[in-house]
This record gives C-alpha cells, structure tokens and sequence, in this order.
C-alpha cells in the first residue's frame, strides 16, 4: 500500500481492501504494458532514426505471421488485465450491492441541497415509529457490523461518498438506492456527496464516527430515548422515512 | 448581394479555414475557463491578480461558488462541441477530405455552410447566456436533472438550443462527409486507396448520424421539461404529478456521450496513422488491420455507454454487462497502438514538427487509454467514479491526445493551406511545453483521484481527508498555466508564418497523398485535372536520382 500525501485516506472498512487490491493489480499490470510499449518506442527512435537507418525497410505489415503476432499480442493483454479485472470486480459489486447480512444495522439516508439526513430505526426496528433517531451531516456505526443504508434524494441527484470504506452510490429523486458496508476499525471517517448538486456541492458533508459496540449501543440507547421524549406524530414533515419491503 | 453571398461560402476550404478559426478561438475561451478553474483549486478563495475584479465582481476579485460552477459547466461545453468538434472536424476534416480524397468539393457544398453556420448559432446561443439574469447553464456539461430542469432562468435553456444546434451541424457535416466519400473519389481511389485521415473522419461520420440524434432527442427533451412544462425527466415522486424519470436522461447522454469519445479521437487516430508512415518512409503497417481495429472500436464504442452509470444503481447485472463490453476495446485498441509501433519499426524515422506531436500523442493515449482499465473495471469504479481519477483519464484521451493529433494535422498541412511553413523553434518549444507540462496535469490530476477527491468541488479543503492535497492541487495548476502559455505560442506562430513564413516548398514532407498535387494553397478547383489514383497512400522505394524515395498516388507502385 501506498502511504504518504497522496495516498487515499485509511481503509476502515472489511471489503475496501478488495478495491484497493484491485487498483493495485490493474496499476502493475498496465504500468509493466505502458513501459513495454514506452520502451518499444523509445529504442525504436534511438534505433531508426533517420540518421541513422537512413533507408527503411518496406515492411507492409500485412503478412499472415504480422496478424498472428498483433492478434496474439492484443489478445493476451486482454486475458491477462481485463479477464483478471472482470473476475475481481463481479466481487466486488456483489459484496457492495448484493444482500446485506440478516444482522445488518438499517439506515435511512435522506440527501437534499446541500445535507445529509440518517434516521435509524431503533429497539422496535421499524421506521417512522417514536424511537427513531434522527441525525443531520452525523453518522454513527458500530464497528464488525454489516451496515445497510438505503437512500432517497428530496430534490435533485447526490452521491453517497464515503472514501473510508470505498463506496459510491447515487441517490436519483424517485428511487431508493442502497448499497451496504462493514466497518473493520473504529475511527472517523467524511460522508461527501459526489455528484455535482449546486453551486454548494462542496459543502455537502457528513461526520461519520466508528464506535465499538458499547460506545454505539450508548449512544443509541441514549438518542432513542431523547427521541421518544420528542416525538410528535403530529409533525408529518418530520417523518420522512419509510418501510422497507420486505 | 455579392458581399452577403461571401457570408455563406460554399468552398470546402473557405469553410473549413472559417471552422477551425471558430475552433480555434473557442480553444481559448475553454481554456481560460481551465485556468480560472485552476486558480480556484491552487488558491480556494483567492482574489485573481490583474484581472479578476474585472471578471468577478461580485466575488471582489475571486471566484464565488456559483461562478465556479458556471466556469466548470462551460468549460467542458464550450471545449468538446465548439473547440474541438469545429476545429478538427468541421474545420480539418472539411478542408482535407476533397483533397484527400481527389474532388474538387465536398459532395454537398451548400450543406458545408449550413452545418458551419449552425455550429456559429451554436456557440451564439451559449455566449448569450452570459446576459441572461441568472446567467449562463451551471449543472455541469452533462446537465443532470432535475439540477439543470429545475436550475432558474434561462441561461440552461439557452445551453440545450446550443447543444442542439451543434448537434444538428454535425449531423448536417457528417452526411456531407459520407456522400463525399461515397461518390467524390477520384477515380482509381478504391476504399482501401483512401489515406487513415479519410477513414477516421469517415468513422466519425458514421458516429455522428448515429449518435448525434439522440443528443439532439435529449436536448429537445431538455428543452421541453424547461419551456412547456413537460415532466419527461422528473421524478415521480409523492406530491407532484410527474411521471418522469431523472434516469432516462442520463441513459440518452450517455448513449451520445460515449461515442463522442471515439468520435473525436478517431480522425486524430486517421491522421497519426497517416503521418507515423510518411515520417517513417514506410507504409503504415498492416493498413488494413489497422481500418478493421478502427471499425471495430466504432461499433463497439455504441454498446459501452453503461459504465459511466455504474453508481447509479442499475444493479450488479448491469454494471458486469458493460464491464465487459467497455474492456472488450481494448482489444481493437491494443491492435491499433501495435500497428503504429509496427509502423516505425525498421523505419527511417525523421523528427519534424508533425512527427513530435505523433509520436507526443502515442505516449499520451497510452497513458490515458490505460488508465481507462482502472473505470472500466466496476470494482475500481466503486471507488474512482466522478473523481479526478475519470477527470485526468479522460482529459489524456480525448483532450491532450485529440489535441496532440490536431497539432499534428495543423503543422502538416499548414504549408498546404497556407504556401508557407510554420517557424521551427517556435513549433518545438509549442511541442515541449504542450507535451510535458499535459502529462504533469493530467497524471498529476489522477493522483488527485487515486487520494479520493470528487470532481467539481469549489473547496476540496473543505473535507479533511482532502486538506493533505493543496500542495499536489497547486502543482498541478502552476503546470496548466505553463500549458497554456506554451498554447500562446502556437498561436504567435500561426499569425506570423501565416504573413512572413518561409515559403513551402510543393511537397515538404515528400509524401504521395493527392493533396500534395495541387498548388498551395490550393485553387479553387483543387485540381486543373481530376488525378487518376494507382496506388496505396503510402509507397516508397529507394532513392532515385533526385533523391526522391516516394510514389505519388497517381503513379503505378
């Protein structure tokens, strides 16, 4: 791994590491072809130039030998990169957008111009119910737990951004998006938006926080019950969220 | 009467010359944009010396958010559909194709000025945004709804009858382009006579009446959800009664979107095949292998859209599919890269100006057609999507290497179209100072990424994990104002050997195309006598006795 200024920031999550590999592999294999064919060029020009291969030789290329050679060139690169990168990235979609864990926390994510808004389900785990705890640019997950989010958008296109964990998923107005995590180490990670929302795209951020399970389960049970206290079911507006079917 | 009729020549030449100066000068509008851009990301905040009271002065002196997002929006407008599309395609590839190609016009000379002309309407209708309360579009060159249906005033509007109506140039100037080289050949110019430039700009073609119209469906749908109320692409959410969907907007775009890519790069391609022979005094290796690579990336760059919607959540099936296929071009492109190697291979290489920017374009396109694996791979894309990952790859392929082959193009044929030679030390210093200063941008821009930084932000400072960046963020601006000063030197070259240039000799490359047959610049008729081709574009035997070592087309190999 990298490290120093331009590195990504620290990898919390358990599947990051799978797309940090994956650049990886993708980087050595194209940097070992860039310098192949940099190398080809270079001694090419050193070689060949006209001072000193003053005539050249009248190759047309076209020979049944010069179509195998370039054939059997462009296809091992496609075998060795892409095949490997394929493979690599089914992975890694499925464990980013297939089915969450049964023991997965769920979040309700509501992006706007320009905040983030969490809501989690609390003890009853059900949505839109009087322990909902509700958060504005504040996350908070426990760490070794699969994390579910399911996202909508109340005005125009944002992205759910978190570099810590690797992840990128739109949230499209008209549509639930989800994707899902699991936090390996606890530590601070930024939730940013990644799709140009406004003249205030850069200032969509949310503060994210990995608590170990005592910490989390503290704070969870301390905001549902500030919540319950709170609720109004007469305030509709504040009851954005929604079940999930099953 | 007369004088209005000089408004609309017919001349492939007139009009090419009038294309690429618009090009040319929408160049430098776009690239003014970069650097204020630039500015604002070395110096978030920063009033801009000397001229930035005059330019923001609302923000006294530096850039507020929403100009920023207005700067970033026109840029890549005003850069892809009025920089690069009049200069290379409207205004190269008009010019050259009759020439090339053994006519006298091209096969729709009327079509030529319209198609000129609506691109000027274009590029009219996006520099009125500038006055428009509210002013100009600001949700991007993709303009994404609901961000540009809802955006206020009708600075967006203004942007989608823009785009429209170069959409419609290009389609007007790509039939133009296929019934020149369908039925203007000159006699004996089988297809696989036709010189790469001709084959790309055909390829080109091919993609513009195909692709070009769904821009044009999107733009007028675009238009439709602004003007009249329509709710094609809004969502259907609970309390409105829209029945829409942002998505399909973005499906449209991106069915455009994508070939666009090709579509620029493919006469840059045509043109770096052309002159690699010539420079090598050899045939462009395995021509036709290399024809087949181009027709295959052009019918694949139709089925790959899909990758720039892998976050959209289309799901697993969607992104593995357009993986795939997007990684499948690296086979014709590899074949292509392979061919133009072959070409110098064993050749008699000479570094004149052209040569540079060929050889400056081989090693740019390798740099950003790889990296182009990192994207087209959906894992990797999870995390490097609409980050400066994707700004640095795409600005190396379809910016610097599209430019690179532009450059090339211009200082080969600017003895045709002028009779005189572009100064030496001027075009070596435009060469290094384009060449290096592009690749510290862009390769310093994929850093960016790679540390995890989003496009489009007018303060990366304002995440802690990006504060460790301004140092790179200032670097990598510093080298684009070196690029563009180095740009202000081609320039300064073209006005001064366009008047007091040395005088070109007829063929200064020593090369068989047609073009290099007829005087320069060029009659009227091109040709006293439409030339009777016998052979490939690119022959060459030993030396006679005058020292020359090529077979023009017209003489038997």
């Amino acid at each position: 791994m990298m490290t120093g200024p331009f590195a990504p920031p620290p990898d919390l999550s358990v599947h990051g590491s799978g797309v940090t590999s994956l650049f990886w592999y993708t980087t050595t294999a194209t940097a070992i072809a860039f310098a192949i064919v940099i190398a080809a060029l270079a001694w090419f020009l050193l070689r060949y130039r006209a001072g000193k291969n003053p005539v050249a030789t009248q190759l047309q290329g076209n020979r049944g030998r010069d179509l195998a050679v370039t054939l059997a060139l462009a296809v091992t690169v496609f075998a060795t990169i892409d095949a490997v990168l394929v493979r690599q990235s089914r992975q890694t979609i499925r464990d980013y957008l297939g089915r969450s864990p049964q023991n997965a926390l769920k979040v309700e994510v509501m992006a706007r111009q320009w905040a983030w808004s969490f809501r989690y389900p609390g003890a009853d785990g059900r949505f839109n119910s009087a322990d909902d705890v509700v958060t504005m640019n504040d996350i908070r997950v426990p760490v070794n737990q699969p994390v579910e989010v399911r996202l909508r958008s109340q005005d125009v296109i944002h992205a759910f951004y978190v570099p810590q964990f690797r992840i990128k998923q739109d949230v499209v107005p008209g549509r639930t998006t989800r994707i899902w995590f699991q936090a390996a180490e606890t530590g601070s990670f930024e939730v940013a938006c990644s799709q140009i929302c406004g003249w205030a795209h850069y200032k969509m951020r949310a503060e994210g926080r990995v608590l170990n399970s005592t910490d989390f389960e503290a704070w969870y049970h301390g905001a549902q019950e500030r919540a319950r206290r709170q609720f109004d079911p007469a305030d509709t507006e504040a009851l954005w969220g929604w079940e999930w079917p099953p | 009467m007369k004088r209005l009729l000089r408004l609309f020549p017919t001349d492939h030449k007139t009009v090419g010359l009038a294309s690429m100066a618009q090009g040319v000068l929408f160049l430098l509008v776009g690239g003014s944009l970069a650097l204020l851009i630039r500015w604002q990301l070395a110096y978030p905040g920063a009033p801009i010396p000397l001229v930035g009271k005059l330019l923001f002065p609302l923000g006294n002196g530096s850039i507020p958010p929403h100009a920023y997002t207005v700067l970033f929006t026109l840029h890549g407008t005003v850069m892809i559909f009025f920089a690069v599309t009049p200069l290379l395609i409207g205004g190269l590839g008009v010019y050259l194709l009759p020439l090339l190609l053994g006519s006298r016009n091209m096969a729709y000379p009327r079509l030529s000025t319209a198609s000129l002309w609506l691109s000027i309407l274009g590029s009219l209708s996006l520099l009125s945004s500038f006055f428009v309360p509210f002013g100009p579009a600001a949700s991007a060159w993709t303009a994404y709804p609901p961000l540009s249906t809802t955006a206020p005033g009708a600075g967006q509007t203004l942007w989608s009858v823009a785009l429209f109506l170069s959409a419609l140039s290009s389609i007007l100037g790509a039939v133009n382009t296929l019934a020149t080289v369908l039925r203007k050949r000159a006699p004996g110019m089988d297809v696989f006579r036709m010189p790469l430039t001709v084959w790309g700009f055909t390829f080109t073609a091919i993609l513009n009446v195909l692709f070009l119209p769904v821009l044009s469906a999107a733009m007028l749908l675009l238009f439709m959800d602004r003007t009249f109320g329509t709710t094609i692409f809004a969502a259907a959410v609970p309390g409105s009664t829209a029945h829409g969907d942002p998505v399909l907007y973005q499906h449209l775009f991106w069915i455009f979107g994508h070939p666009e890519v090709y579509l620029v790069i493919l006469p840059a391609w045509g043109v770096l095949g052309d002159l690699l022979a010539v420079f090598s005094r050899k045939p462009a290796f395995g021509y036709r292998m290399t024809v087949l690579s181009m027709a295959l990336i052009t019918l694949l760059s139709g089925f790959v859209y899909g990758h720039h919607m892998f976050t959209v959540g289309l799901g697993p099936l969607f992104s593995e599919a357009f993986m795939l296929l997007t990684l499948m071009i690296s086979i014709p492109s590899s074949i292509l890269y392979l061919n133009w190697l072959g070409t110098l291979w064993r050749g008699s290489i000479r570094l004149d100006p052209p040569m540079l920017f060929c050889l400056g374009m081989m090693v740019v396109f390798a740099l950003g057609g790889l990296t182009g694996m990192h994207l087209g791979a959906a894992g990797t894309n999870l995390y490097l999507h609409d980050s400066y990952f994707v700004v640095g790859h795409f600005h190396l392929t379809m910016a610097v290497s599209v430019l690179l082959g532009t450059f090339a193009g211009i200082y080969y044929w600017f003895p045709k179209m002028t009779g005189r030679m572009l100064g030496k030390g001027l075009s070596h210093a435009h060469f290094w100072l384009t060449f290096v200063p592009s690749i510290l941008v862009f390769g310093g821009m994929l850093l960016l990424g790679y540390a995890g930084m989003q496009r489009r932000l007018y303060n990366p400072s304002e995440f802690d994990f990006l504060k460790p960046l301004a140092g790179l963020n200032r670097g990598v601006s510093w080298m684009a104002f070196v690029l563009g000063f180095g740009q202000l030197l081609f320039l300064w070259n073209v006005v001064v050997s366009w008047k007091r240039g040395l005088p070109a000799p007829a063929n200064p490359w020593g090369a068989g195309t047609l073009e290099w047959l007829t005087s320069s610049p060029p009659t009227r008729e091109n040709f006293a006598e439409i030339p009777v081709v016998r052979c490939a574009p690119h022959v060459f035997r030993g030396a006679d006795s005058s020292g020359r070592d090529f077979r023009s087309q017209i003489e038997e190999a």
